[in-house]
Order: structure tokens, then C-alpha cells, then sequence
């Protein structure tokens, strides 16, 4: 359970550190001179990384419904039908395919490897390390609970399972009570507030 | 359906968005894409690779990414823990 917490995170977070690396690596050392300098500019935004996003939600979720567009009149029913046939996923693809062409062609390699890298890390054959390495909690915004206020937690539900055999045996609680630790009253009003923290 | 049970997404979605207006605000837009001979090769600032996606600098394609970024919730909620599917159906029923 605690792996798959913050997979998306871990996956945003892989897939941005590839993705900065990769397109300008690949323009300007392989693309740029193969074209001889006609793609020379990476437009801003994270289309690599929407696209990357796009390629799980392609392999992840399966489509609702689809229908056909007949590009010809078939006479009779019996005939090999002829169109296009879409599903209700294809307008979030047709969307996204948009973004990819808005800064032609710069966007173009973007979307590009930013496909390859979601389906890399789909079908592992990213490096091992890389795939295990889990976003560390501070990042997302998780907060561990400091070792002093675990052992806080541990003494008060302690106290609190002593109390009511101290309150059936009378005269002995009384002196147990009086040995045990007390709380002075600063100690529990902030005990007190310490949960709306 | 809105973002319920999807705060990834809804942080990334708020983040671009915000990040592009104060871009385009502060007049900061020229930091943020990359033209390979000049800012590469003569100027050697590699730091932009890290730093161009973080903002868009044209209007629509901050519409058409957040629409794109809505639109993929569903992973997240696929991806979440399990108490996040359970509550999910329970309000597609309520629905």
C-alpha cells in the first residue's frame, strides 16, 4: 500500500528529470544537426510530461463506449464497412495531440519522447534503481511524527488503561496515583491543544 | 466529477496555471524556452533544460494542458491508495 502512495508523484518526478534531460540532449546533438539546423527551438511548457501522463492513462483505462464514422453509403448491410472509428477516449487524445502540434516542431519531439519515457517506465525497462526510488515524504508534504511525541502518545494511553483499576481498588490508587508522573497544568493544556496541530 | 480524490492532479493543474500568469506577468517569458545555437552553444546556459517546463508562454496551450491534465485524473485515482477507489465508488452511487 505504502508503494503505490505516491507512485503518480514518483512518476511526475522521474518522468520531469528525464524529460529535461532528454529533449535538449537530443535536439542539439542528434535532431538539430540531422536537420541541419531547421529544428533549432524547444518551446517552454510540459508537454513531455502531459504526454508521459497520456501514455499511462492510453494503457490504464479502457474506453466507454465507441462509435463509427461511415466515410462511404454502404447499399447493403452485408458490405465491408468503411470509416473511422473513434471512442469516447479520442477527444481527450485529439486535445492532447493539439498541445503537441501548437510549436511545430520543437512541441513535436517533446510529446514524443515524452510517450516513450511513460511507456518505459510502463514496461520496466527503466534502470531498476530508478523504477524503486520512492519520492521522499517531505517533498509531498508527509510529516513522521517526531520519536518524543510517539512516546507522548504511548505514556498518556498508558495512564489512561491504569486509571479505572486505580479507581476499583480505592485507598491503593490513591497512593499509586500520588507515585505516578503527574502532568503539570501547562504540560495539560498543551496536551490538550496537541491534536489541532 | 471534479478533483475529488485527485490532488496531484489538482496541484499540478493550479501550479501551471499560476506559474504561466506570473510568468507572463513579470515579463519573465524569454527565460523559459530553449533556441539551441544561441542559448546552448554560444551562452552555454544549460540550466534552462531544468527550467522549461515549468510554465507555458501562449494562453491556449495553458488551456488545452489543463484541459488535457483534467481530463487524466482518472490515473491517479487508479494509482491511489485503495481507501481513495473505495470512497470513489461509493460516490458514484450517490451521484
Amino acid at each position: 500500500m505504502l508503494t503505490f502512495r505516491y507512485q503518480l508523484q514518483t512518476f511526475i518526478f522521474v518522468t520531469f528529470f528525464l524529460t529535461s534531460v532528454l529533449p535538449p540532449v537530443l535536439l542539439a546533438l542528434v535532431v538539430r544537426p540531422l536537420t541541419f539546423g531547421l529544428f533549432n527551438y524547444l518551446p517552454a511548457g510540459p508537454t513531455p510530461i502531459i504526454f508521459a501522463i497520456l501514455a499511462q492513462f492510453h494503457a490504464m483505462i479502457p474506453h466507454i463506449y465507441k462509435y463509427r464514422i461511415a466515410t462511404s453509403v454502404s447499399p447493403s448491410p452485408n458490405d465491408r464497412f468503411e470509416g473511422l472509428t473513434f471512442s469516447d477516449k479520442s477527444y481527450r487524445y485529439l486535445l492532447a495531440l493539439q498541445l503537441a502540434l501548437f510549436q511545430w516542431p520543437g512541441s513535436v519531439l517533446g510529446a514524443l519522447i515524452g510517450w516513450i519515457v511513460g511507456y518505459a517506465w510502463r514496461m520496466e525497462v527503466l534502470p531498476r534503481s530508478l523504477m524503486r526510488w520512492r519520492i521522499p515524504g517531505w517533498v509531498v508534504g508527509i510529516r513522521t511524527p517526531r520519536r518524543s511525541r510517539e512516546f507522548e502518545g504511548l505514556r498518556r494511553r498508558l495512564e489512561d488503561e491504569g486509571m479505572p483499576t486505580a479507581a476499583a481498588t480505592g485507598v491503593q490508587g490513591q497512593a499509586d496515583s500520588g507515585n505516578g508522573r503527574r502532568r503539570t497544568m501547562g504540560q495539560q493544556v498543551m496536551d490538550q491543544f496537541q491534536g489541532a496541530f | 466529477m471534479s478533483f475529488t480524490n485527485a490532488p496531484v492532479t489538482r496541484s499540478l493543474v493550479y501550479g501551471l496555471i499560476g506559474m504561466s500568469i506570473a510568468v507572463s506577468l513579470l515579463d519573465l517569458k524569454h527565460y523559459f524556452y530553449i533556441v539551441v545555437d544561441l542559448h546552448l552553444w554560444r551562452f552555454h546556459q544549460t540550466w534552462r533544460a531544468l527550467v522549461y517546463q515549468l510554465c507555458y508562454t501562449n494562453s491556449s496551450e495553458v488551456l488545452f494542458a489543463a484541459m488535457t491534465l483534467y481530463n487524466m485524473r482518472s490515473v491517479e485515482r487508479l494509482w491511489g491508495p485503495r481507501k481513495y477507489a473505495v470512497s470513489n465508488i461509493s460516490f458514484l452511487y450517490a451521484d
